[in-house]
Formats: structure tokens, sequence, C-alpha cells
């Protein structure tokens, strides 16, 4: 008898746990990005042309390669959402110094876990290069392993894809220093231990990937 | 029966109206309290120079007891260098009543703490006719009795105020000083500083009247009282009580005490040696007698402004004013500008030491380095112009992430600034509906900032400052759910929904990080900003308006 009550109890719990979200599209929708209640999912699937490929750009000294998956998550007990999310390798001169890419089969507590993740969709503009459907752009946060520096904890850098012309696609990232936002990589606080982070293993530039067979 | 109903419901409203009468508020004062013989109100010194230009005694008193005719923001007194002695010029609590004006001020003596105070100095003008004022230097000395029982019980002011002798001497200043530096002058009416029995003793003849202060009007519980950190503005907040003395039953003894300079008996019309011409002065208590003299008393605690906020504020909107129409003219610029401020206290009034132009980050006109500002520094101003480049580099209409979190930089105490308080820390963002601030709440001391703000600071190893910290999650999710409304709110809603979608989006988002700061707003009001500030909450999901 004692064991139906514990068994109830517990099924009860879980049913009072088990929030029911709303589902509206991430991308166009009335509601604001967080509101309690709702489920923000990819409805268009926008994401699914980043997803399960590995990127690859190729310069002199350095190869960058980015890989994508979209996750649901639950997030602050408010609210779900799928979310873009990426690991990353840089290499540089033959020195492989940072490799994120098998983060994207773990999953972890929220997106902001995974070095990037998805922001919202930009309109076009002129310097959006090839693009052809609205608001084709997206922001993705970027944030390095081990950051101690304020600076780089808001990185962003733009992302969209297009087609060559050998109509192949190509994934650009535009990632410029006024993801800073004003602040100083270099600055020290004099009440506070200098950051240990202070350069970024990806350099600021426009970067465009080709898709890895 | 219907005649009699009738005629008490008529009576019930000419009562109602009657009550009405008796409470009438000033425009633009701050009304603490209903009493049904007077009314209480909060000035400042030009404020209240202004507010009885009729009255040329009470204008010659302050002219010539603080040597100034007039008090400019800008203008910091050099008097309280001179003596070591301030005199708070922001917070002047008024009584006025047919047979008495009372006008308190706050004296510091030492630097502030956070905190109630242990002691506690409050200057004091009273007048039973409006001419002729007597002066008093009351101390209230909380060792015996707690700050927070007396506030919950003013009947108790007897039993813990002393008053200190004041002399003939015109600067009160100087006349501060030289009571309180002679021993022959300490304080009168205490004992070991402990017991004041002389003030125990004329409240045997007196009558006095005792009313309650009011508590704070938040929705929190326990209701704060006076002198409790409290995070309201405005006539939010908690009000001191008071007594009121009045004398005209106790004996009468002879004019004006004598002994160190007789200033002559009330009426003479005129202070010590005064003649025909001189100014007159007002008549220092010297003994309590001359308090039986004066025929009556008010007696209201002034611990100085504790809105730090409201008082931050107005000392922006006034001292920058130049600065906030400057950058909201530059708002069409693809550029952001900006100021940092470097203020100094003194006489409970803020003067500018120094305006730092923030500058760009290299090759990045679309934000301002706010790093490069001192932390000594009270806070920043800087615009948030309409359009970066282009739609997909406009900037942040209302404030961002990194704006929020450069306010806890300018909340901490530095060598340089130790009477500096966390709630008058603020960053500004001039857009093109007017100004928007960022401050934190009266109640953070330097004490509780680092606890309070736990999920978003990080503190040194000393352990007395913090900085925000943007790698822990809650402001990484702050920034990305920030942009992704502003964004939202730019491209899908009217301009005329955007400035309320704007503000509602912050203080949500805010709300549900409990990230406790307060957001104020000054109208941009056609280019003047001379409108009043008002504070931003959330009403059932929509954005309140309350003007302070």
């Amino acid at each position: 008898m004692k064991t139906i009550y514990i068994i109830s109890a517990f099924i009860f719990v879980q049913l009072l746990q088990a929030q029911t979200y709303t589902m509206v599209d991430l991308f166009n929708r009335n509601q604001r990005y967080g509101e309690r209640g709702y489920y923000f999912h990819d409805t268009q699937g926008y994401f699914n042309i980043y997803k399960n490929a590995t990127w690859q750009h190729t310069s002199a000294n350095m190869t960058i390669q980015l890989r994508f998956n979209v996750k649901t998550f639950v997030k602050h007990n408010r609210f779900k959402t799928d979310a873009l999310v990426g690991g990353i390798r840089i290499v540089k001169s033959g020195t492989e110094v940072l490799n994120t890419l098998y983060e994207v089969q773990q999953l972890k507590p929220s997106d902001i876990n995974y070095v990037v993740y998805n922001g919202h969709r930009i309109p076009n503009t002129p310097d959006c290069f090839g693009c052809i459907i609205p608001d084709q752009r997206i922001r993705m946060y970027y944030r390095e392993p081990d950051n101690d520096n304020n600076a780089f904890s808001f990185l962003y850098f733009d992302m969209h894809i297009y087609y060559d012309r050998q109509n192949q696609p190509v994934l650009r990232i535009v990632f410029t220093e006024e993801a800073l936002q004003g602040m100083n990589p270099a600055y020290v606080d004099p009440d506070f231990p200098a950051p240990s982070k202070t350069q970024l293993f990806l350099p600021f530039g426009t970067y465009d990937f080709v898709k890895m067979p | 029966m219907k005649k009699i109903y009738c005629l008490l419901v008529a009576s019930l409203l000419m009562l109602g109206c009657m009550q009405e009468d008796i409470y009438k508020q000033v425009p633009g004062d701050t009304e603490y309290a209903a009493h049904p013989k007077g009314r209480l109100f909060v000035l400042n010194q030009n404020e209240l120079l202004k507010k009885y230009p009729q009255n040329g005694n009470l204008q010659s008193v302050l002219e010539h007891g603080f040597k100034q005719s007039s008090f400019l923001p800008t203008t910091l007194n050099d008097s309280a260098e001179q003596y070591g002695i301030e005199i708070d010029l922001d917070h002047i609590q008024v009584y006025e009543a047919p047979q008495m004006h009372a006008i308190t001020y706050t004296v510091m003596m030492e630097p502030q703490h956070d905190g109630q105070p242990q002691e506690l100095y409050n200057l004091v003008y009273f007048s039973t006719d409006y001419e002729q004022y007597y002066v008093t230097l009351l101390r209230y000395d909380f060792s015996q009795i707690p700050f927070r029982d007396f506030i919950s019980n003013p009947g108790l002011t007897p039993q813990l105020l002393s008053f200190f002798p004041l002399n003939d001497i015109d600067n009160i200043y100087e006349n501060i000083k030289y009571s309180i530096s002679r021993p022959s002058m300490q304080a009168y009416g205490a004992v070991n500083h402990s017991l004041s029995v002389s003030f125990i003793n004329i409240t045997d003849c007196a009558r006095t009247v005792v009313v309650e202060g009011t508590l704070c009007k938040g929705g929190g519980m326990p209701k704060h009282q006076y002198g409790e950190d409290c995070s309201m503005t405005g006539n939010k907040r908690a009000t001191p009580g008071y007594s009121y003395m009045d004398f005209s039953d106790c004996r009468q003894p002879n004019p004006v005490s004598g002994g160190g300079g007789s200033v002559g008996a009330p009426g003479a019309g005129g202070g010590s040696g005064a003649g025909p011409g001189a100014p007159v002065k007002a008549y220092p208590v010297k003994e309590i007698d001359d308090f039986k003299r004066s025929g009556a008393v008010f007696l209201q605690i002034n611990i100085g402004n504790t809105d730090h906020n409201l008082k931050m504020l107005k000392t922006v909107s006034s001292l920058f004013i130049d600065d906030i129409k400057e950058l909201s003219g530059k708002l069409n610029d693809i550029k952001e500008y900006g100021y940092g401020y470097n203020l100094k206290k003194a006489n409970g009034l803020f003067g500018l030491i120094n305006r730092f132009r923030l500058p760009n980050p290299a090759g990045v006109n679309t934000s301002v380095d706010m790093e490069s500002v001192f932390s000594y520094y009270y806070g920043i101003l800087h615009s948030h112009p309409e359009n970066t480049g282009s739609l997909s580099k406009k900037g942040s209409p209302l404030f961002s992430a990194p704006d929020l979190g450069a306010l806890f930089k300018f909340a901490n105490k530095t060598t340089a600034k130790p009477d500096k308080i966390a709630a008058e820390a603020f960053i500004g963002a001039v857009n093109k509906y007017g100004l928007y601030m960022v401050m934190l709440p009266n109640e953070v001391t330097q004490a509780n900032i680092a606890t309070k703000y736990a999920d978003f600071v990080k503190v040194n190893t000393i352990g007395n400052t913090v900085r925000a910290d943007y790698d822990k999650p809650k402001w990484i999710d702050i920034a990305k759910e920030l942009k992704d409304e502003y964004q939202r709110i730019e491209k899908d809603l009217g301009d005329n929904e955007k400035k309320e979608a704007h503000e509602t989006a912050l203080l949500k988002i805010l709300e549900e990080f409990k990230l406790d700061v307060n957001i104020y707003f000054l109208d941009k009001n056609g280019g003047s900003f001379n409108g009043s500030w008002q504070k931003l909450s959330l009403n059932n999901g929509r954005v309140q308006y309350t003007n302070l």
C-alpha cells in the first residue's frame, strides 16, 4: 500500500512538472522570444541547410571547420526552444588550436553551453551577398572555451548560405570587431587580475566555407 | 427618514470637503504627512529661497547664515570644506502652519556610512510668527534608544534629544564649528551624551503633539519605515513622524539669556547688536529656556535624502542638460557618443569635477568604450543612434547587456570616493524618445551588492569591489533575449508601438532574470528635456509610468 502511495505521489509530481507549451515559429511570431509557456520551434526548417554537415574554410595558414546540429531545450522552466548549435575546429599552421566539433553530438543543458549557438535572423541589406530569401542571415553567438575576458563574452558573427557559380552552397560568416560591443580585450581592470585570455582563436574576418563531402 | 439620510450624507460630504481643505497640498512639493494644522514638504535651498520672497526676515536669515544668495547645483559651498561641516542643501524639511514655521537641515560632521545612524545632527530654524526665527543645533543620540525604535515611536524624542548652544556668529558653518569645538558649549541637556534631561524637563509644561511617520508604500512585507533601506522613490517612501511642543502654558522666564552675548529679546527687530538697517538674524538658542521663549518648537528628524536615485536623476537632468541635448542632436550620426562623469558631493549637492568624452574603439563607431572610464566616476551618458549603418547593424534602442553590466563598475566605493553610494551610479542612454537611465535600487549598499547580484557580478580578492561578470549564464541569456526582442520590435512593429514595446521587453527580461535595477525615463519633450522623471515598472504586463 505504501509503495502505491509513493508511486502515485511520484506520478502526480511528474504530471505537475510536465508543462505544456504553445508552439510558435521561432522566427516569425508575435511573442517575445522567451515568453513563458511557448515553444519556439523552427517550423520552416530554416536550420536544415546548416545541420548534419561539416563546413570548411581553408586559407594559406588556417583551416576552420564548423559543424552544426539542431537541439531542443527547455530554458529556465519558462519556455522551450529549438536551437542551432555548433562546434568549431581551428588549425593554424598545422597545429590544432581549438576543437569542439564533437560537442554538437552531445546534449548540453542549454544552447549557451555550446561554442556557437543561434540568435535572431537579420533583414537583408545590400551587403548580404547572394541573399535571395527574406532575412537570410542569422546571428550566431560565439564564445570560446575557458573565457575570462568580458570583451569576449557577447561575441557574434552573421552567417548565411549562398550558392556559387557552380550552384554549390557556400557558408559565409562575417565576424567583425563590432562584436566586441565597445569593449577592449586588452583592457586590464586595476582592481582585478588581468584576464588570461586576450586573443581569440578565431580572428575577425569574413570567411567562406564549403560543404565537406 | 429619507430626509435624515440625505442630511447625514450631505454632512459627511461636507466633512470630506473640509478634510480636503485642511490637507491641501502644494504643487511640486513632496508632501510627507497630513496634519490638521500644517503641511510638510521637502525643498532644496534654491526652492526654499524662492518660496518665501515676501518674507524679508527669512531671506535675510538664510542669506546671511549661509553667506550665499543663491545655490546653484553647480556651485559647491566653500564653507563646507573650510569648517569641515556640511549642511544638506538639497533635502530641507519644511513645516508650515499658522503659528509655526520650521525649516530642518541635516548637518554632517563626518563621512556618512551605509546603514542607520548612531547620532545625527539637525539644524532647525523655527518661528511662531514667520518673522522672528530661532535657530538651534539638535543632536539625536541613538546609543541608548536605537534609531529604529525612535522612528516607530517619535514620542521618545525628548529622551534622545540634546542641543548644542549656538553663538551670535552670522556664518552658520562657523557658528556650528565654534559651538561644537568649545568645551563649555558641549551638548546642552545631555548627561554623558546619553540622556537629555532638559528636553524631558521642558515637556512637563509643554503641550506636545506627536504624529507618527508613514511607512513605505512598496508591496513587500514588512513595510519599511523611515531610515530603512527602501527601493521606492518619491512619495512612496517612508516618512518620519514629528513632535510639536507648544510652550504657551509654560512660565515665561526673563528675556533671552545673556552670557556669551545676548541677542536681545525676540521682537526687538534684530539679532545681536542689531541697529536700524542692520541685517535680521536668527536668534541662536543658547539655553533650554530659549525654547520656552520661542513659544513653540517643531521637531522632525531629517536624515537627509536617502532616495539616492532621485537625487542623482535631478542632478543629471540639471547639471548635464547640455550634454543630453548634444547627444540627442547627434542621433542621426552613424556613431555612438558618450561622456563619463566624475562628481563631488558637498552640502548634499553634486558638483562636476570632470567630464570625460568616451572614445569609440578603433575602427568601430557603433559603440563607445565604457571600460575606459575610471571606476571612481559616477556614471555615463551615451547616445543610442537611430541607425548605425544599416538595419542589420541597428543599434540597441534601449539598454543592451553591456550597458546594464557597466553600472556595476560605478557602484563601488573607491579610495578616491569613499562616500559614493551604489544607488548613485548611473548609465544613461539617449535615444529618439528621450533619456533612459538604469540605476541600482536605493537599498543596495557596498555590504550587500555582491550577495544580491551574485548571479551577475564577480568580486575582487579583497572582497570590496564588484564588476559585472559577463560569463555568468544569466548575462549571456539576457544579451540574447534582449537582442532578439529589440530586433523583432524594430522589424515587425509600427513606430507608435515601438517605444512601449522596447520598454516592456526590457522590464520583462529584467524581471525574469531577477536583475533588480530601476529604469527611469525623461521625455525628450521637443528637445528641451525639461519634464519630470518617470519610473518605469510593469503592471499586469504593461508598462506603468510613475512621475517622480
